[in-house]
């Protein structure tokens, strides 16, 4: 007992100074637990560990299983998943063949494949917290082809344990993890509702019903002699994440994933061995393949696809690390024995590596976007502006509107019912590709592109035009109207009143602050209640009328 | 190790499906959870079926299950809530401490028992079950009740009698008197060596400690959860009991504003693992212990009944509470407690008392904790069959208390332009409604300036069920959200529904603000479709130039100035007519609302899909 609890209090209280570290400079957690382990494991044996370790892999994989959102993969689309299995069967055969040359088995150089070519959620976009919000265009497009990503770690993590592990391979686990999967989406629809039905309001017996999902499913599993993995993947998929059981059960584990996760990856981290000249040169091949192939073949493909220069270079901006189920990997292989322990060490050291500058990347992705753009990067690999986009030859004293969304569609719902709009038709500029149908029915005139190309600008007509509207709530997209050269009178949403300031002072002729304009309208109708000059009725009826009239 | 292969402790995974069958079972039947944790143990344990033995993992879990539970007693120890009525429930809860274990010794020699067993089942047997009192006085919506405040203050004094117990216990058998003497000098010593350190973080340490961490979800939590280990850790080596060190960390942390999230984040982990602790404890039972004194324990449980209700309500009645207050307070405090078998089980684990005498413990504690969630849930019909006998007992003078809690409040769920703005249209209006405003809030950002504010300010995220009990959202004249989870909106404006609540939710599309208003809410609001609504408005004028800039320069003044609302409400005309470069106008800031300064200015434009809402949480 003294060893686990010293253990346990060293972990947690390493772990506590550098997410402190982290917390300090806003820097994702996961690589700062590998750094905490990496300082633990020089004190404590951390093999003690792995019994509580394993539930941190458990309870991340069951709830990237409820995350999964069925509908969601449907909807967008197939072109994203077709990107990233080519983007990761080119980089992993590439990252299978360099393990080949620098004299690896097979086995060992399939696992620098898979580390090369997946890359993780829960680093990037993190859909885990899908809340409601703002989504720029290219966030969504991240998270589907982080989601095929996933799910084709799960598909390796299958493939080696039915293939690898074994003592003889056997591919008919395949058809035992699509049974499991068949049963846990059987539950899902069938048993799940009714069984959580009389539970309702009481988190603490649902979580022991989702805690008794995991280990079910992980019992089926590891009965078929399957990774833990896919029966967690398995549970995850039988509980849906809907209200109420988003609050009560799905947000209870989610807290205690966040006690047992920590114990994962500073065990992980604890793992690691001193580095020698061999695990550098895998740890150096990998990410070359995470931080440079991954990102410019993702780019290429995206731009190939009909997306803009800039959402395909901030997607592809948000693969450049080491995907949580590649670590999954490392570290059941290292506990059958099944890896060679540079290549172990390699894996978790480009984890490290390649978080942090993802983080990096992703925080300055607008501007390396841009600085790609002032090098032709976009024009190199093929962009086009006029392929999706649409107007009229004699446009002029037109008001140009930057997305669809955030407000845009009502503006230009409303305009083409009035007087004023028929005298000023509207143009909308977009970037989201799957708007692009909506757009085409309800308005003839739109540019498909970047607000910060501009060739798009020149599309459309900006020298003719009477007003450009930005309601979009992604600084870099204001930004760049903002910093537009021109005369024409620019309208700028903020979100904070530095901002306004800003704005406005660097020539944007109005900024529009939806909270504050929210609390102008709200405040009024609330303030005629309290004064009785409306009835609750009234009050009430009234929110209606501020959206729809 | 062996990831690859079979790796999940079997025996583990088979008691927390049991655990969650048995518990499933006793929400059917309205039992509360402990009792089905207690008899997982026995079920699947060598008394049952026999399929379960003790594992590691199991014995980790247990260990950990327990301190944690002492580590959230510790946070929960506020004692603003019951300072009223501090002093009578002292009084009760010392009284009841001293009568009760001398009526059990005694009862306790007349079953047989040694007199060491006698005492010791005393100290056992004097607390009363806080899970079952709390929850079910909970779901009666009774704790805020004169009563159930008295049982809570109660309890929270029996806590304090409790560590002293564990630590008293955790010296171990010695054999003289002189050795147990310095035994307990040096664990008292200790301890208020631990304490002190403990409070002298708690001024100095951990304000800016957790200031700094409540920036990310985790970060809080991990800090949390390593200052419990680091004080579990040092009670361990110092051979103090683990209890003691959970219990001081926790109540270092009380007093913080961030303790509630803090402990509603741990709390899921704890009902885990004491789960665990639970149901583990009739693993190491054989049936004969579990039974060795069941004719003893049936007959303890009856005079249980009748002579601590005597001893209960005699002081509660002494201590100038009416005759109801005095029936319910005590009725509420009658059965073996969940603590009772956690001293058995330390005690029985030092060699103080064989394993039979914990069965006698848990035996009684799973015959009256089940029975007493019935006489607790229909405690006021109980007291109206007896009131006519009791009622010659009812006086003048007794104690009467002002309600603490929040009433006649407005909440804000998340705090930001518009909900502070709004706050100030509640405040300021002449016909009061609102008295008080509370902001729930868990942007770390913000910490500073609404502890200063005028508003109550309760850190932490509304999809806690506590956190949203503590703003009292169901007793609340006004609702404000602007919470980012349309499951959370969901889930308040159900608890609002059963009241006139008047709620107000900013949505974030038209498909969420239609889902809440199908849900009941009074005024839903779409942000992104007001918005665009608003300037098709505005638009209107763009052949008018003059008008345009007029109306522009107003919207460019107002999202240019602090929180600003002119009297009467229309503020279109504010921003001066023809100033269209907006340079200079700030408007008029209304210097009612405290500290300004951080409302929106936090915000870092860190990636185009940034926060935008202070509720939401920080990804990971």
């Amino acid at each position: 007992m003294y060893e686990v609890l010293f253990a346990l209090m060293l972990i947690f209280s390493v772990a506590a100074v550098f997410l402190l570290l982290a917390a300090q400079w806003d820097l994702p957690v996961i690589p700062f637990y590998l750094l905490a382990g990496i300082f633990v494991g020089v004190v404590i044996d951390e093999t003690q560990l792995l019994d509580l370790a394993q539930w941190g892999v458990a309870f991340l994989v069951f709830l990237f299983g409820v995350h999964v959102d069925l509908e969601f993969v449907r909807s967008t689309g197939r072109l994203s998943v077709a990107v990233s299995v080519l983007q990761a069967a080119v980089v992993g055969g590439l990252g299978f063949g360099a393990g080949l040359a620098l004299g690896l088995d097979a086995i060992n150089a399939s696992y620098l494949g898979i580390t090369a070519a997946l890359s993780s959620s829960l680093v990037a976009t993190s859909y885990l917290d899908t809340t409601a919000g703002v989504r720029p265009t290219y966030a969504r497009l991240a998270e589907s082809v982080h989601f095929t990503e996933d799910v084709l770690g799960v598909l390796a993590v299958l493939t080696l344990s039915a293939v690898v592990y074994a003592a003889t391979p056997a591919w008919e686990q395949f058809a035992v993890a699509a049974g499991i999967v068949a049963l846990a989406l059987l539950i899902r629809y069938t048993v799940f509702h009714r069984l959580t039905a009389r539970l309702r309001g009481d988190s603490e017996i649902l979580m022991l019903v989702g805690i008794s999902f995991v280990v079910g499913f992980i019992a089926l599993a590891e009965a078929a002699a399957l990774s833990i993995v896919v029966g967690a993947f398995a549970a995850g998929i039988a509980v849906a994440d809907d209200y109420p059981h988003s609050l009560e059960l799905v947000d209870t584990v989610d807290d205690l994933e966040d006690f047992f996760s920590p114990i994962f990856f500073v065990t992980l981290g604890a793992l690691l061995t001193l580095p020698g000249l061999e695990t550098a040169g895998y740890t150096l091949t990998l990410l070359v393949a995470i931080l440079v192939l991954n990102p410019v073949l993702a780019a290429a493909l995206f731009v190939r696809a009909g997306f803009d220069g800039r959402t395909a270079v901030l997607t592809a901006l948000t693969l450049d690390q080491v995907s949580i189920f590649s670590l999954f990997i490392a570290i059941e292989a290292l506990g059958a024995e099944q890896i060679a322990r540079p290549v172990f060490d390699a894996i978790v050291l480009a984890a490290v590596v390649s978080m942090l500058v993802a983080t990096y990347t992703g925080r300055h992705a607008e501007s390396i976007a841009q600085w790609l753009r002032d090098r032709g990067f976009a024009r190199a690999l093929g962009e086009s502006v006029t392929s999706h986009s649409s107007v009229a030859d004699d446009l002029s004293d037109h008001v140009i509107v930057v997305d669809l969304e955030y407000g845009g569609r009502e503006l230009v719902e409303r305009a083409a019912d009035s007087k004023w709009g028929q005298a000023h038709p509207f143009l909308v500029i977009e970037d989201d590709p799957s708007v692009l149908g909506e757009l085409e029915s309800i308005c003839d005139n739109y540019v498909y592109g970047d607000v910060s190309n501009d060739d798009v600008w020149e599309q459309a007509r900006l020298s003719d035009a009477a007003l450009v509207v930005a309601l979009t709530p992604r600084p870099a997209r204001a930004d760049a109207v903002v910093a537009l050269e021109t005369d024409i009178p620019r309208l700028v949403r903020v979100d904070a009143i530095e901002d306004a300031a800003e704005f406005a002072d660097r020539g944007a002729t109005g900024v529009i602050y939806p909270d504050a304009i929210a609390a102008e309208r709200v405040g009024d109708d609330l303030a005629a209640l309290l004064a009785e000059e409306l009835s609750l009725e009234e009050f009430e009826a009234r929110a209606r009328q501020r959206t729809r009239e | 190790m062996s990831l690859g292969g079979i790796a999940l402790a079997t025996d583990f995974a088979l008691l927390i499906v049991a655990a969650a069958v048995l518990s499933y079972v006793a929400r059917l039947t309205g039992q509360p959870t402990i009792v089905a944790y207690i008899l997982t143990g026995v079920v699947v344990g060598p008394i049952g079926l026999g399929i379960v033995g003790e594992d590691q993992l199991i014995e980790i879990l247990s260990e950990l299950g327990l301190g944690f539970l002492l580590f959230l007693l510790g946070i929960e120890m506020r004692f603003d809530d019951i300072r009223e009525i501090m002093r009578p429930v002292g009084m009760i809860a010392v009284g009841q401490a001293v009568l009760q274990a001398v009526a059990s010794t005694a009862v306790a020699l007349a079953l047989g028992f040694t007199l060491f067993q006698s005492l010791m089942l005393a100290l056992a047997t004097t607390f009363g079950a806080t899970p079952i009192i709390v929850k079910v006085l909970g779901d009666k919506g009774d704790l805020k009740t004169l009563y159930g405040k008295a049982d809570v203050g109660i309890l929270i004094f029996q806590d304090i009698y409790l560590v002293l117990a564990l630590a008293i216990l955790a010296v171990g058998t010695v054999d003289d008197t002189a050795e147990i003497a310095t035994s307990i000098g040096r664990v008292l010593i200790l301890m208020v060596a631990i304490g002190l350190v403990a409070y002298a973080a708690s001024k100095y340490v951990l304000p800016s400690l957790l200031r700094a961490s409540a920036a990310n979800k985790s970060t809080l939590f991990t800090v949390g959860i390593a200052w419990a280990f680091v004080f579990i850790f040092a009670a361990e080596a110092l051979e103090l009991s683990v209890e003691l060190g959970a219990f001081i960390a926790g109540l270092s942390l009380a007093q913080l504003p961030y303790s509630t999230e803090l402990k509603e984040r741990m709390r899921p982990a704890t009902n885990f693992f004491i789960a665990v602790f639970f149901a583990s404890i009739a693993l190491q039972m054989e049936r004969g212990q579990l039974l060795a004194y069941w004719q003893e324990a049936l007959l303890a449980c009856a005079a249980l009944l009748v002579i601590n209700f005597g001893i209960v309500f005699g002081l509660f009645y002494s201590q100038r509470f009416d005759i109801e207050t005095s029936f319910l307070g005590t009725i509420s405090m009658l059965q073996v407690s969940e603590f009772s078998v956690v001293l058995g089980a330390l005690a029985v684990n030092e060699g103080f008392v064989e394993e039979g005498i914990l069965g006698f413990l848990s035996l009684m504690a799973l015959v009256t904790m089940p029975i007493s969630t019935y006489y607790v849930r229909y405690n006021r019909e109980i007291f109206d069959r007896v009131e006519p006998f009791l009622s010659r007992f009812e006086r003048e003078d007794t104690i009467t208390v002002d309600p603490v809690e929040h009433d006649d409040h407005a909440v804000l769920v998340g705090y930001s332009r518009f909900t502070a703005e709004l706050a100030e249209v509640l405040t300021d209006a002449d016909t009061a409604d609102v008295t008080d405003v509370v902001v729930i809030e868990d942007g770390a950002a913000y910490v500073d300036e609404l502890s200063a504010a005028e508003y109550a300010f309760i850190f932490g995220n509304a999809r806690h069920g506590e956190i949203r009990q503590e703003a009292n959202i169901g007793g609340a004249t006004v609702l404000v959200s602007v919470a980012d989870r349309t499951d959370v909106n969901r889930r308040l404006i159900e608890e609002t529904a059963d009241t006139d609540t008047l709620s107000i939710i900013l949505a974030t599309d038209e498909e969420d603000a239609q889902a809440l208003r199908d849900a009941g809410a009074d005024y839903v609001v779409a942000e992104t479709k007001l918005v665009g609504t608003e300037l098709a408005t505005l638009l209107e004028l763009l052949d008018d130039r003059e008008a345009f800039e007029e109306r522009m320069a107003s919207v460019t003044a107002r999202a240019r100035s602090e929180g600003v609302r002119a009297d009467g409400g229309e503020c279109d005309g504010e921003g001066d007519s023809g100033r269209a470069d907006g340079g200079e106008d700030n408007g008029k800031v209304n210097s009612g609302r405290a500290g300004d300064g951080g409302a929106d200015d936090d915000r870092t434009a860190g990636g185009e899909d940034s926060d935008r809402r202070g509720e939401g949480e920080t990804d990971v």
